[in-house]
């Protein structure tokens, strides 16, 4: 049993974490003016259109940037340091933050990364390694 | 400002000032509880602006992470014993006594009050010692279900920003690490605030990495501190020894979350800058001196890009090139910043009004027009205040 934060999922995020047990990662496309986004809302950003489709993406990603954690922000992250955190473009342009799960030496922005998951309390939350390793 | 026909629309015109500027002591003070650290900066700025209690009749505070209240602002007023037309409780993180000065000068243009003080601290030095501070901040900033999970550090999120601009722009360390190196020389000929030992930037780069590739010289202070500043209406400030003028100011707002930009490198300093530099009818090239926001190292270098005083891309370059020292281009940070002087960016607005006064002592530059940025978040809010001679 891990310490470190769990995903509490809300109204808006429930079905979100749900599709994730099943090993999917869905994000939201507006049905009237096709904005895609993530984390998951009632509302469209762009429009405030309260109707919307879930489409699934197919875990290729790339590195926009990432940092090598050395001081962890709480005591359940500590044994993990150093570890990578970074913003993964998925999909059209949309940006998700999570770990990549590699060797910090490794990575570099730009990298192709593809979705993997990490069992967390029986959540199953989305991760990234590096992709043809 | 809006003239129509001699008319003038969407609020008044006049003239704004700064009259009166005032800090706690700084450093780890733990006879000092939040409240009282906001009581001696006001005390001290009413003082220092020749005013009374009874000429106050407004307030703006920030908050207190060590001391939460659902009403800072009124629990302050009730402490100091204040009869307000206006109080605010402004929850902009760094931004918020930027935003406030902001805010404080509407209120007075629109004839609501004569004299309101913005002030700003908390005791965290001592406060986070207590509990899990650091980390309550830390989940305080990230998205709780979509970043939090994954660990990142407050630096961390500021660090994604610095690795994208090395690896697009080609910022180098030694470029990040000069803002560090320039914040403490200046800290250093003050001979004031909590860091004055002069470090190079072989000291940054040998400092621990906290998130990479932020070392820890590269991170602010944090500080048990508290800083005010009077703003005042055209006709009180006559009546007061040292006023200076805002000549401008500006809001930009953005999104909370890192994850969410669509531009990593672009921060809405953008707009706030232009509405400030509008307003002031200037340009960035009449700016003589600039306190940039530098809760990291790499936060002053967009600063720089956003606010108009170097392409997007070149805030290292400038830093290296131009030069931020007070023999440099532009001067900036001229107290030490959050780097070196003490962990809160209200003492950035403090410093623009000593400039202007004349009053920078070893660091004073020639300055007829005076810049200070605050950032709240992760580059998320911002506001620009301009100050000029009364």
């Amino acid at each position: 049993m891990s310490d470190k934060p769990v995903p509490r999922p809300s109204e808006d995020t429930a079905e979100f974490w749900d599709t994730c047990n099943d090993g999917r990662f869905l994000v939201q496309r507006c049905t009237d003016c096709g904005h895609e986004r993530f984390y998951p809302a009632a509302v469209c950003p762009n429009c405030w259109n309260t109707e919307w489709e879930d489409i699934e993406l197919d875990g290729n990603g790339s590195i926009e940037s990432f940092t090598i954690v050395h001081r962890a922000p709480t005591e359940a992250f500590e044994e993990e340091t150093p570890y990578v955190v970074a913003l993964v473009t998925m999909g059209s342009d949309m940006t998700v933050m999570a770990n990549v799960l590699a060797e910090p030496e490794e990575v570099s922005v730009g990298d192709a990364v593809e979705l993997t998951w990490e069992d967390r309390d029986g959540q199953q939350l989305y991760q990234f390694e590096l992709a043809n390793r | 400002m809006w003239v129509c026909d001699g008319i003038t629309h969407m609020g008044s015109t006049q003239q704004v000032a700064v009259t009166g500027i005032g800090e706690s002591p700084i450093g780890s003070l733990p006879d000092m509880d939040s409240i009282n650290l906001y009581a001696a900066a006001c005390l001290e700025a009413v003082d220092d602006a020749g005013l009374e209690k009874d000429d106050i009749d407004g307030l703006v505070t920030g908050y207190s992470l060590v001391d939460p209240k659902l009403m800072h602002s009124t629990v302050v007023t009730d402490y100091l014993g204040l009869n307000l037309a206006y109080n605010e409780s402004l929850r902009l993180g760094g931004a918020t006594p930027f935003a406030g000065v902001c805010h404080a000068a509407n209120a007075v243009r629109q004839g609501q009050c004569e004299n309101v003080i913005v002030a700003f601290g908390d005791n965290r030095q001592t406060g986070f010692k207590k509990g899990d501070g650091v980390s309550s901040l830390a989940t305080e900033v990230g998205h709780p279900e979509f970043e939090n999970p994954f660990g990142p550090m407050v630096p961390s999120l500021y660090a994604l920003i610095a690795q994208k601009h090395m690896a697009e722009h080609g910022t180098t360390a030694e470029e990040l690490a000069t803002v560090a190196v320039t914040c403490r020389e200046h800290a250093a000929m003050r001979g004031a605030g909590q860091q004055t030992e002069p470090i190079d930037v072989n000291d940054v780069l040998a400092s621990d990495m906290i998130s990479s590739p932020l070392h820890k010289l590269e991170c602010a202070l944090i500080s048990d501190c508290a800083g005010a500043v009077v703003v005042s209406s055209s006709e009180a400030a006559e009546e007061t020894p040292s006023p200076i003028e805002l000549t401008g100011y500006g809001e930009g707002h953005g999104s909370e979350y890192i994850h969410r930009r669509d531009e990593l490198l672009q921060t809405p300093a953008a707009e706030s800058g232009t509405t400030a530099f509008e307003m002031a009818d200037r340009t960035p090239d009449d700016v003589d001196v600039a306190q940039l926001y530098d809760c990291f190292t790499i936060t002053p270098l967009l600063l720089l890009e956003d606010l108009g005083f170097c392409e997007k891309g070149d805030g290292g370059q400038f830093v290296r090139e131009r030069g931020i020292t007070t023999d440099g281009d532009l001067p900036v940070n001229t107290h030490g910043g959050e780097l070196s002087y003490a962990g809160a960016g209200v003492f950035h607005i403090l410093e623009a009004v000593r400039q202007i006064r004349g009053d920078a002592a070893e660091t004073q530059v020639d300055a007829d027009l005076a810049l200070a940025h605050g950032v709240g978040g992760v580059l998320s809010t911002n506001a620009t205040l301009l100050m000029e001679g009364w």
